[in-house]
């Protein structure tokens, strides 16, 4: 994802609307946890808040939106079979120790996946995250493509 | 870039099936398929749980009760394949309680064979803690708790009074819900294929709920760690009325005396 005109002539604003992407999704979990909904609803809104914004901001705000859905759906798995065994004396299993071990790995990857993304959306960087970095070039390369056409052609 | 996308998705699928299944192998429950521990040392460490758990105790030898007791039993080998060899002790107690330990051993108290109107009542019990026993519930929450290993040295006589009392708590504890769900569907498919009525396992627990409720004794292990009884009871009533049995009584005589034998 090489669009060096492009980033070049980003704006401040541009660039603190994308982190903030990033920094609304861990702000969200961390402020959410045990709960798995909250950094969701963050992501949704914010993304939701960005709509009309350029195409830089909404491509790391797509990134980070669509990057909690698979955290949320692993965390909600996680949380209901947990309190299905407290609330009715079930065993830990096998099976459950295991889904517990990817919920830990998927978040920390996560987590790692939105520092690393706020940083380099701050330094104005088209950074693509594992898996959610060609989904969102699916939906909006080809709009970053033709802002940074037009903006070779005007300078 | 599509395809970029889902080369990186089925990747981290892979990643993630790999952490799955790497602490689902590392689970205590799995050690013990891996530690393959034969059929002789689990009835060697059952007989050891039992002689701690009976000692002090005042252990019934009636020849009328053994020979009920191996009734059920035979009836139940002919009807089903029994991977252990069943020894029954009975234990003078008021408690209402029977438990299985490792190997086929079955502790029975003596309130619950007073409390039993049928034979067939006793026999639902039998086949639950044979579920128990068959699933190999209480080896797996033993080796959970302590480790094979250790669960070797103490039960081998090395050391480990206190890992000795913690395997004793363990029996009496009870077991996980599913692992309950299992010994009932245990019994009740057992009962119906040797020919008794599944119905008597609900009416047994009728007969634990109903003293519990009364706070006669402790709440029985059969009972523990599961408030909705009526769940169970329901289950057990619904099976009987969709698998109707040709039933064949048991036909253990002297039933009605049988507080001459554990008195």
């Amino acid at each position: 994802m090489e669009l060096q005109v492009f980033e070049r002539r980003l704006f401040n604003t541009e660039k603190e609307k994308a982190s903030n992407a990033y920094l609304m999704s861990l702000v969200g979990l961390m402020a959410g946890l045990p709960l798995p909904i909250i950094n969701l609803v963050a992501s949704v809104g914010y993304y939701w808040s960005v709509r009309n914004s350029t195409a830089f901001v909404k491509f790391h705000a797509f990134q980070a939106m669509t990057s909690q859905f698979l955290v949320v759906a692993i965390n909600a798995i996680g949380l209901s079979w947990t309190l299905s065994i407290l609330f009715s004396d079930g065993s830990f299993s096998a099976a459950w120790a295991g889904w517990m071990a990817v919920l830990i790995f998927v978040n920390v990857t996560e987590w790692i996946g939105n520092i690393i993304g706020a940083i380099q959306a701050r330094k104005g960087k088209l950074y693509g995250m594992y898996i959610f970095g060609p989904l969102a070039w699916m939906v909006y390369g080809s709009a970053l493509q033709k802002q940074e056409e037009a903006l070779r052609d005007a300078h | 870039m599509r395809t970029k996308f889902l080369i990186q998705l089925l990747a981290f699928a892979l990643l993630c099936a790999g952490v799955f299944f790497a602490v689902y192998a590392l689970f205590p429950e799995k050690w013990l398929d891996r530690m393959h521990i034969s059929k002789e040392q689990e009835q060697e460490w059952g007989q050891t749980i039992r002689s701690w758990m009976t000692e002090g105790e005042d252990v019934i030898q009636h020849p009328e009760l053994d020979s009920a007791l191996q009734r059920i039993e035979r009836r139940f080998r002919t009807a089903d394949t029994l991977q252990y060899d069943f020894n029954f002790t009975v234990i003078q107690s008021e408690e209402v309680n029977a438990f299985a330990l490792p190997g086929g051993e079955i502790v029975i108290y003596s309130g619950l064979i007073a409390h039993c109107n049928h034979p067939e009542e006793l026999a639902a019990v039998i086949a639950h803690e044979m579920g128990h026993a068959e699933k190999q519930h209480v080896l797996k929450r033993m080796v959970g708790a302590v480790g094979v290993t250790t669960l070797g040295q103490v039960l081998g006589g090395q050391n480990g009074s206190v890992v000795s009392d913690v395997i004793q708590e363990l029996v009496l504890k009870g077991f996980s819900r599913s692992q309950e769900e299992e010994a009932d569907q245990f019994a009740l498919l057992l009962l119906k294929r040797a020919q008794l009525d599944p119905g008597y396992l609900a009416s047994v627990f009728q007969i634990l709920a109903d003293l519990e409720e009364e706070s006669l004794d402790g709440v029985p292990e059969m009972l523990m760690t599961h408030p909705n009884v009526a769940d169970r009871i329901q289950q057990a009533t619904e099976f009987a009325v969709k698998n109707p049995v040709e039933t064949v009584e048991l036909n253990i005589s002297n039933w009605e005396n049988r507080g001459n034998w554990i008195h």
